[in-house]
């Protein structure tokens, strides 16, 4: 048999330690499987250094990912312009009929607007730090099977901290729980981890918003067994310091299966930009007052 | 013998960290924000689907040590329980290397069928795995969702999978 001369041992080697490799591959698995399930209990005990890992690994995915996802955010530019081109006439109907409502209700605010003045220098009343909202956009979805996430385009180089508020122009979407410098991460309403004050209706009920990882989450713990009804306002009420008092959330969807359901104004599948609110460090959202724009 | 000796080149092994490089950005491309319910459940899908095409077709290109660098990158990226991607993908390469004998020699169909019942084992092991995490039972619908999404995308991403490897002439293929 011809072989070359300089594999000829090598050859031998590989073959001769053939029961020995297949030990090792399996050797290999073990070690692998032993040391995902160490990661685990690293995560569950070493929860700050984790984050930590995840907030540097984002600020440098964060631009890779912002390049990877134009073509995406560009097609559903265009799918969207597509879609309203088509409805334009019927949307326009719409509108008029929309804008003619809304001037009459703005003379309506206008007045209570005054009126509250007023009252509010009648009790001399303090409305509290203004929030200062700070405009991103929403450059990748990180949940996964267990976890409802966003990823945020600025961090703590944008004034941005563990705990701030996010929303969109319909709604709240969620709160910061991990800042890197140029990126940060935001749980959604939605999360199963997520437990949100609220008030729900006229009669201002408490009620805490629980997510399930579905677009709708549940409402629990209705104070006092109050009845709600489909339709009814949700708004954030501040208890717990997380979320300013008054935020929208969403409207009370219907019970199914005995639970008490919630439709968000926020459209999950929609995220493009986002605002954080920004109260000041140490203030306590309960006292604040929603007055300034962007920052 | 020349095949061999490809298997001992240095150039061989420069092409792993290649292959590993291509898992990490189309798992980064799959957390785009695309207008679908279930988005959020593409990057663990995908995840899933390469390492067990790739360890049943091109073992060479992502050894055992690979898929679990494709699972802690999932854990990093991802805000799921932190080593459950990890531990998900590691078990995947291990049941594809298991099956690899049966399936390596048969078509696409048979490897779906073999992906369908590995994410069979999987899926119970991960929400198992996340409820003892949370100290609560956690929906199932998701997993199960993840279970179909998994089953679903397996042949588009085989079919890109084998264009890439081809591109990138990663390793021989396992027949």
């Amino acid at each position: 048999m011809a072989r070359d001369s300089g594999l000829a041992p090598i050859d031998d080697l590989v073959e001769s330690s053939q029961p020995v490799r297949t030990a090792l591959k399996r050797f290999t698995y073990v070690l692998l499987i032993g040391s995902a399930v160490g990661l685990i209990f690293i995560g569950k005990i070493e929860t700050v250094v984790v984050e930590k890992i995840r907030a540097n690994s984002s600020d440098i995915t964060a631009p890779v990912v912002e390049l990877l996802s134009a073509p995406v955010r560009l097609a559903r530019a265009g799918a969207d312009h597509l879609a309203n081109f088509a409805n334009l006439i019927e949307e326009n109907g719409r509108l008029e009929e929309e804008n003619t409502r809304l001037l009459q209700w703005r003379v309506f605010a206008k007045k209570l607007e005054a009126e509250n003045q007023e009252l509010k220098k009648l009790l001399r009343f303090d409305p509290g730090p203004d929030a200062r909202f700070i405009s991103a956009r929403a450059i990748s979805e990180i949940g996964g099977t267990f976890a409802r996430a966003i990823l945020i385009n600025v961090g703590e180089r944008r004034g941005i901290r563990t705990g701030l508020a996010v929303m969109t122009g319909e709604g709240v979407v969620g709160r910061v729980i991990n800042v890197g410098e140029k990126s940060a991460r935001v749980i959604l309403l939605t999360d199963i981890n997520s437990r949100t004050p609220v008030l729900v209706g006229e009669g201002r009920t408490r009620a805490i918003l629980e997510g399930n990882n579905s677009d709708n989450p549940q409402i629990k713990f209705i104070d006092n067994g109050a009845s709600v009804f489909p339709g009814d306002l949700i708004l954030t009420s501040g208890h717990g310091g997380i979320y300013p008092p008054g935020l929208p959330v969403g409207v009370v969807a219907g019970e199914i299966d005995g639970k008490t359901m919630a439709q968000t104004f926020v459209d999950w599948r929609k995220i493009e930009f986002v605002r954080v609110v920004d109260l000041g460090e140490g203030e306590d959202p309960a006292k604040a007052g929603f007055s300034k724009r962007d920052g | 013998m020349a095949e061999r000796r490809e298997r001992f080149s240095a150039h061989t092994w420069l092409k792993v960290p290649a292959t590993i490089c291509a898992v990490w950005l189309a798992i980064l491309f799959s957390t785009a924000p695309w207008p679908l319910a279930i988005a959020n459940l593409a990057p663990a899908a995908l995840a899933h689907c390469t390492v067990f095409y790739l360890s049943l077709r091109y073992p060479d290109a992502l050894r055992p040590a690979g898929g679990f660098l494709v699972g802690l990158f999932l854990d990093v990226l991802t805000g799921t329980v932190f080593g459950l991607g990890t531990l998900t993908c590691i078990a995947m390469h291990f049941m594809a290397s298991t099956q690899r004998r049966f399936l390596a020699s048969r078509g696409i169909i048979h490897s779906w069928i073999g992906l369908a019942i590995a994410s069979c084992a999987i899926a119970p092991l991960s929400w198992i795995i996340a409820s003892l995490y949370a100290f609560s039972f956690q929906p199932w619908t998701p997993t199960l969702a993840q279970l179909a999404l998994t089953a679903a995308i397996f042949p588009i991403v085989a079919l890109i999978t084998e264009v890439i490897v081809v591109i990138l002439s990663v390793g021989e293929k396992n027949t």
